[in-house]
């Protein structure tokens, strides 16, 4: 699903990322865990394609294509999904006014006829269900006034609206009380599919006892200094980052 | 300077009323329109009104709202199937142009300009308790000078409209909410290229009056709305908002003056430019507070997107407040459109064009609140939309 060799960005001149590698399987959930300035949103940035990350060395392969010769829109469209760590609010658009738009541009992408008033408002109360949202959520204006939960909440709705093939989460479990956090773990876990492949940031083990992944990875100077499996972030939750030494 | 452009001034009527006109007219050939060293009008590009003179109005259709009393202006005179609705045309209603003191000294501006040229209008006078649904003016060409009383706990929609193109348009309106009355004032510009307005609204709102305003001002070369609004009595309040659109050389101009004489009242200002090309975007709007009231709350935010290096947005808000009792804010914001919106759109599947099409429109939109669906908001959002997507994304 995903390869990363080699990998090295820039954010103005600053090398974030340092040589990273990594590969995800389809279906698979990886986590990445790692201490603040490890370059974790970075990588979700990159990922997504976001301009000001400059790629400077490696490459990443998504479903065999070259991920970094596409823009943003193309990766969106191709199934690279962000979860925003945080969600921007864009005042005056309603949030079913902008979901539409952005299903049908991905519908559109893969040769299926647009959705219209009546199918998108179906299918979008069904995915509303899966994260606790109530449909009148459709008619505020995009995260506008949104508590932290809500915006979260409506990041994962908007992946279960968008069906991607790889969701990269950023830090999706921040800020978030223990229920809110259970909804989300809960959501996101019911959108684990065999062709669907996630990469998890967090900084806390407690959304992996929920969300259990198949791989963990520490991200510490840009690179992954240490993989294991789902023992490997409770150990890290225990004991800190301190006692990984580099691999 | 020269009146050629301000077109043809009206002849005849009463005596007072030729002095008020003539006055008018020799105030501007001596003083022309306030320049730059006056305040409200320092960043006004006059010259695209001073630049010829504009042609003859040209017909255009004026379109239907189902169920809305509707006055042509100019064309409709006499009743108009509500009785507290007076259309008038050469003959105005006594008072309206001050005409009992032709002596007195005439304002500059946009008053005087309408005082020489206005030859049709409405007189309302609105029952006290009458709901009077919603008044459509449609302004086609004719400069206009409209009065309107509210009685108490009376209610009216205005859609002020100005369409078509060629003349200098001009539209002078003096309202007066009475107490506990609630208008709706929506002034929707979508004029040719080319044609200017010289527009105001002159709102006095009595105890527990409410004025609603927005203003679009979409087609057309300078568009210039003023609002002078005094919140007479307590509790009276007032919540305004505008946008303006526009590329090549053209200008949209808003002005404001809210004064708080009435304890606990309240003002509300909104005011958003969408700038391209070498266009200029003008936002002077002015709260004044009086000494002795209290409970005041007055809010005013101005924001631009210039999408373009050559584009302007001048914005002046002020605050003059000689009360203590007073929550007063104001802001004003300019910039480009916000690249982590468009981040986040285009990391959804939209295309860059589409994610600037969307932020633009989200955020001229917001105006639109408070704009009644029954008062042509499909007409206001039809404009919008159009007028971004042709001078703006």
């Amino acid at each position: 699903m995903l390869t990363i060799r080699n990998l090295h960005a820039s954010v103005e001149d600053t090398e974030i990322i340092r040589g990273l590698d990594l590969e995800v399987g389809a279906g698979e959930v990886h986590a990445i865990m790692g201490p603040n300035g490890a370059g974790k949103s970075t990588l979700a940035r990159v990922l997504a394609g976001h301009e000001d990350y400059r790629v400077t060395e490696g490459e990443i392969r998504f479903l065999g294509r070259d991920l970094l010769a596409m823009n943003v829109e193309a990766r969106a469209r191709e199934g690279i999904f962000l979860s925003f760590q945080q969600p921007v609010e864009i005042p005056g658009v309603n949030t079913a006014q902008f979901m539409l738009a952005a299903v049908n541009a991905i519908r559109a992408h893969r040769g299926l006829e647009p959705l219209d008033g009546r199918g998108f408002f179906a299918l979008a109360r069904e995915k509303l269900a899966l994260v606790g949202m109530d449909p009148s959520f459709l008619k505020r204006n995009l995260n506008e006034g949104f508590s932290g939960g809500e915006k979260k909440r409506n990041e994962i709705f908007q992946m279960a609206m968008l069906e991607p093939r790889l969701a990269v989460l950023d830090e999706t479990d921040s800020g978030l009380d223990v229920d809110a956090l259970r909804v989300i773990a809960r959501g996101v876990e019911s959108l684990r599919a065999p062709e669907r492949s996630m990469l998890v940031i967090t900084h806390h083990q407690k959304l992996l006892d929920h969300l259990v992944p198949d791989r963990v990875h520490v991200l510490r100077d840009g690179r992954i200094v240490a993989s294991g499996g789902p023992e490997l972030a409770r150990r890290i939750d225990a004991e800190g980052y301190g006692w990984i030494e580099e691999a | 300077m020269a009146l050629d452009w301000l077109g043809a001034v009206p002849e005849g009527g009463p005596e007072g009323l030729r002095a008020r006109r003539a006055a008018a007219v020799a105030h501007l050939a001596e003083h022309g329109l306030p320049g730059r060293k006056d305040e409200a009008w320092r960043d006004t590009p006059r010259r695209a009104i001073l630049a010829g003179r504009p042609g003859a109005p040209r017909p255009v259709e004026v379109p239907v709202l189902a169920g809305v009393t509707r006055v042509v202006v100019g064309e409709d005179a006499g009743g108009a199937g509500a009785s507290w609705l007076r259309p008038w045309r050469g003959a105005p209603p006594a008072g309206l142009f001050d005409e009992a003191t032709p002596e007195a000294p005439v304002e500059p501006g946009v008053e005087a300009v309408n005082l020489a040229l206005a030859a049709a209008g409405v007189d309302v006078d609105l029952p006290a308790g009458t709901d009077g649904g919603v008044l459509h003016l449609a302004h086609a060409g004719v400069a206009a000078r409209h009065r309107l009383r509210l009685g108490a706990g009376s209610r009216l929609v205005v859609v002020e409209h100005h369409l078509g193109g060629g003349g200098l348009r001009s539209a002078v309106s003096r309202v007066e909410v009475g107490e506990g009355a609630a208008l709706t004032w929506l002034q929707l510009v979508d004029l040719d290229a080319g044609t200017h307005l010289l527009g105001r609204v002159a709102a006095a709102v009595a105890a527990g009056g409410r004025l609603v305003a927005r203003s679009l001002l979409l087609g057309g070369g300078l568009l210039r709305a003023e609002f002078p609004v005094t919140l007479a009595g307590a509790e009276a309040a007032a919540d305004l908002g505008g946008v303006g659109i526009a590329g090549g050389d053209d200008a949209r101009d808003h002005l404001t003056l809210v004064e708080h004489r009435g304890d606990r009242t309240r003002s509300e200002q909104r005011f958003r430019y969408v700038l391209d090309e070498r266009a200029r975007g003008v936002f002077n709007g002015l709260v004044r507070v009086v000494p002795g009231v209290a409970g005041i709350e007055a809010h005013q935010g101005a924001r631009g997107i210039l999408l373009s290096d050559e584009a302007e947005v001048h914005h002046r808000p002020q605050l003059e407040i000689r009360a203590d009792e007073v929550a007063c804010t104001h802001g004003a914001a300019i910039g480009g459109l916000d690249e982590e919106a468009l981040f986040f759109l285009r990391a959804r599947g939209l295309s860059a064009e589409d994610a600037a099409r969307l932020v633009l429109r989200g955020f001229a939109f917001e105006v639109l609140d408070g704009w009644p669906e029954d008062a042509g908001r499909a007409w206001a959002e039809a404009a919008l939309g159009r007028r971004l997507g042709q001078g703006g994304s």
